[in-house]
């Protein structure tokens, strides 16, 4: 059995290369705090027992030394001294797509830096994309929370970005490690079609959040000057302007050939998107037509059985124009001409048999009577309710998800 | 190939098992063969099952959505009965082993010993029971009331039209929406139009008002033959055998008859006997009929009773509680005059003990604003079916062999005057109705599918007089009635089959 010594494992990209690598049979050993070898950055690589085969790097320091620079490459060379020492045949630094010496943002400079230390055989720099997908952690998490929104105002809308699945990230790196693919210098690994962040945005929005995003773009040039104003008045500023200035100072880097030495196939990230959070989607979507149907917010089970039953018809889950029981009613076809084709109807179908039982009292049913003067002002009150809606539902129900 | 010197009885629903009954008890030997296998334990029943299940009772979506979620799955026309209490797959292996295709016509059958009956409505009419086929079923009629055991009122307004001196059992207790119409009826009587209370195979003694009876009756009070099922099947003269299909009947030498037979395991047998009775039900008795006289290719009418349900508002029950105890099966029932002299017949329902979605889906707002009306008008809700006479229904059946197996394609449709007749028997009702304090709701009528409110019959109306297809070979269920009155037949066909089943015992025991 192989060993790889894994920095930062407890990252986005590091829990998932940890679990990718005991998946195809590596033994993992991560240096850390609380890791398998206690260990910190700067520090080289304690003594160890037995002989491993290949080293990722994955660990960053964000802090800044007070000169605009940071101790990040100088720890990397104690790391890589060491390494080399103890006759580690394989070492593979994660670097960015964003990595150049005069790069606009410390993060680029500094990894630029250490890709510079890597100039033996078996010693490889890959440069990395904008990761997405997985449980949602570091840039990812960011990411995913800005695409929750319903309205996004964002600069850098029409960057344009290489994104690559957490896993395929963990799979390339793995790859290099076990030796496939260039043994020197720096290799690609990010999305070879490259969207516009707006895009790309989106498209989380949709397939994680089930919902369309609407951005709202500023322009991203004053807005790095402001961020830089900023960082000069306090530190918050400063991680501002560190990272618009890292999406200012993104370029595309070509890399389907060294992808396919990888023998990588990138999926789209729309479609892995959809496929990891089918049943996330799918609960929302529940949770928001059961609301509509039921006027009271559906319970835990009740949307479970929602998924269960969606599941067991093979339903893909809708991108609904909006998750909110009120703005819903808008969009029901329900008795409009056409309604019996829409893709909601049978779902509304579903959602109205599960009310039946939605844990608690069903909404469906009055078992207590509330006087007959109550009941037909009620009524009086749905049929005006209803008479007001149909004009935009006759126009919003066109609206297919 | 085995030999048997019994009476092979095929089927064992509600015909069958009165064949069975009559044969047994004039202790002839019995092979009785039937498709399915016995059906799932009844439901487990509290006193507020229904109302308790509503108001949130733990697992409360088991009983009302069944833990396969099957009741809230996507449906389509059929019952909602064949959604709530069948079990998964209750109707598939009939049609598998039934159909060949289907056009505008829903076939539904169960392979399940006992058949539609494990959740039928129980409801229990007699014909006219000097006119059938010549035969005089008065005798027939009294003995299967007594051994079903009929609820309802021997002195209605309808006592001559339902059968005369049948029930022994109390009436169900009519729910608080249908007190007022009851009363009512004898002091505003309408030409044209009598209510009265149904009859029901309903031990209404052991009913306690849970309403769930669409759900599966818990309290066992509702007749399925499961009970008399069982006692047959143990006696010494009856050779039981369930999940086991007749496939084929071919005609053997010298007046015997073979029959291919399929066990549920796949394996083959075959039985040869001089005597067959048919009970298979109202689809596969035409279908290994119509095979053995080789009259493949050949259209046949097949009747049912075209249905329309309607809903109805009673405006004094307007916010009112729904009732804790209620029943979910008929509570009223009538006759309306229609022309020609014939009668549509309907019955009347609780909407209560309905499942509210069905009501949701049918009325024309927004989904929330369904929701919300149906959850204040239920209380005040009745719904009801319309019947109209079998001749209105205009179906085809055929038999034809794939795979060296017969199998039907049936063909639905009704007669041109239908949907007239339909317009003008809803209206007559709905003046009738009016003045007992039960409002027609406009735009509620709805045609049932052709096949889709399962009675059918009368296949082999002009093929097997008095139930004999040829020498040795009966038929006894739905199948061979003359034709099909507006009220259901189920009653009259178990009537019918026991009269056939002791002219059957008399010819056996004169050639024995």
């Amino acid at each position: 059995m192989k060993t790889l010594l894994l920095t930062g494992a407890s990252g986005h990209i590091g829990r998932a290369v940890a679990r990718r690598a005991k998946a195809t049979g590596w033994r993992v050993v991560g240096l850390g705090r609380r890791a398998d070898l206690e260990w910190k950055l700067g520090q080289p690589l304690p003594p160890l027992s037995h002989s491993a085969d290949a080293l990722i790097h994955l660990a960053h320091d964000w802090a800044e030394d007070g000169r605009g620079g940071d101790g990040n490459a100088a720890a990397f060379g104690t790391l890589l001294e060491s390494a080399r020492t103890q006759a580690i045949g394989r070492i593979v630094l994660a670097s960015t797509v964003s990595a150049r010496a005069d790069a606009r943002n410390r993060y680029g400079r500094a990894k630029f830096a250490m890709e510079s230390l890597l100039d033996r055989p078996g010693e490889t720099a890959a440069r990395i994309g904008m990761v997405y997908g997985g449980p949602p952690a570091s840039q990812w998490r960011g990411l995913a929370r800005l695409a929750a929104l319903p309205l996004l105002p964002m600069v850098g809308t029409n960057t344009r970005v290489q994104p690559i699945h957490v896993e395929e990230v963990a799979d390339g790196l793995l790859a290099l490690a076990a030796g496939q693919g260039p043994t020197t210098g720096v290799v690609g690994l990010a999305g070879t079609t490259p969207i516009t962040l707006g895009a790309f945005l989106r498209l989380v929005a949709r397939h994680r959040h089930g919902h369309p995003l609407l951005l709202l773009p500023l322009p991203l040039g004053p807005a790095c000057r402001i961020a830089d104003l900023l960082a000069r008045l306090h530190p918050a500023g400063e991680r501002l302007s560190e990272r618009l200035n890292g999406m200012a100072g993104l370029t595309v880097l070509p890399c389907g050939d060294d992808l396919d030495a990888l023998s990588l196939r990138l999926g789209d990230p729309g479609c892995r998107l959809a496929e990891e959070n089918r049943r996330r989607l799918t609960a929302a979507e529940g949770r928001a037509l059961l609301a509509m149907v039921g006027g009271e917010r559906p319970g835990r089970s009740v949307i479970g059985r929602y998924v269960r039953l969606a599941e067991a018809a093979g339903w893909k889950p809708l991108v609904l124009p909006t998750h909110h029981a009120v703005g819903l009613r808008l969009f029901d076809p329900s008795g409009l001409p056409g309604a019996a084709r829409h893709p909601l109807a049978p779902r509304l179908d579903a959602a109205t048999r599960l009310l039946e039982a939605p844990g608690g009292p069903s909404p469906l049913y009055d078992y207590r009577g509330r006087g007959r003067a109550a009941a037909l002002l009620r009524l009086a009150l749905i049929g005006a309710g209803e008479a007001l809606l149909l004009p935009l539902r006759l126009i919003l129900s066109r609206w297919r998800p | 190939m085995t030999r048997t010197s019994s009476i092979v009885v095929v089927g064992a629903g509600p015909t069958g098992l009165t064949v069975v009954r009559a044969l047994a008890e004039a202790a002839l030997p019995v092979l009785w063969l039937e498709a399915g296998e016995e059906p799932p334990a009844p439901p487990r029943h509290t006193p507020d099952r229904l109302a308790g299940a509503r108001l949130g009772a733990p697992g409360a979506w088991k009983t009302l959505l069944r833990s396969d979620l099957g009741a809230a799955t996507p449906a389509d026309l059929r019952s909602p009965k064949l959604r709530l209490a069948a079990p998964p797959g209750f109707t598939d292996g009939f049609e598998h082993e039934n159909l060949a295709r289907t056009d505008n016509f829903a076939a539904i059958g169960a392979l399940t010993a006992g058949g539609l009956a494990n959740l039928w409505g129980a409801f229990a009419p007699a014909w006219d029971a000097t006119a059938l086929n010549g035969l005089d079923l008065r005798g027939s009629y009294a003995r299967v009331a007594k051994w079903m055991g009929l609820a309802g009122e021997n002195d209605g307004p309808l006592a001559s039209w339902l059968g005369e001196g049948l029930c022994t059992r109390r009436s169900l207790p009519l729910s608080p929406l249908f007190t007022p119409v009851w009363a009512g009826a004898g002091k505003r009587p309408s030409p044209g139009f009598a209510l009265d209370r149904p009859r029901l195979a309903v031990e209404s003694e052991r009913c306690d008002g849970c309403g769930a009876c669409l759900w599966g009756c818990g309290a066992g009070a509702v007749w399925d033959g499961r009970a008399e099922r069982a006692r047959l099947a143990a006696l010494p003269n009856v050779d039981y055998r369930p999940a086991t299909a007749v496939e084929r009947i071919e005609a053997g030498a010298e007046n015997i008859h073979r029959l291919d037979c399929r066990k549920a395991d796949g394996s083959r047998f075959g039985v040869e006997t001089s005597m067959v009775v048919l009970a298979a039900g109202a689809l596969a008795t035409p279908r290994l009929a119509l095979d053995r006289l080789g009259r493949l290719g050949e259209e046949v009418r097949i009747e049912n009773n075209p249905a329309l349900s309607f809903a109805l508002l009673a405006p004094a029950r307007l916010g009112a509680p729904l009732p804790q105890t209620v029943t979910g099966l008929a509570q009223l029932c009538f006759r309306q005059d229609i022309d020609h002299g014939e009668s549509a017949f309907g019955m009347l329902y609780d909407a209560g003990a309905l499942p509210a979605p069905d009501l949701i889906q049918a009325l024309p707002f927004s989904r929330a604003g369904n929701r919300a009306a149906i959850r204040l008008l239920m209380p005040a809700m009745a719904v009801g079916f319309l019947y109209l006479p079998g001749r209105c229904s205009d179906n085809r059946l055929r038999v034809e062999r794939i795979d060296g197996m017969p199998r039907l394609t049936l063909r639905g449709g009704t007669t041109p005057d239908c949907p007239e007749a339909f317009r003008r028997a809803a209206r007559r009702m709905g003046r009738a109705l009016r003045p007992l304090g039960l409002w027609l709701l406009p735009g509620s009528t709805r045609p049932t599918p052709p096949g889709a409110e399962c009675h059918y019959g009368a296949a082999l109306a002009g093929i097997a007089t008095d139930g004999c297809l040829t020498s040795g070979l009966y038929a006894a269920d739905a199948s061979v009635l003359p034709g099909l009155e507006s009220r259901h037949h189920t009653f009259t066909a178990m009537a019918n089959a026991d009269c056939i089943a002791r002219k059957v015992a008399a010819i056996w025991t004169e050639s024995a």
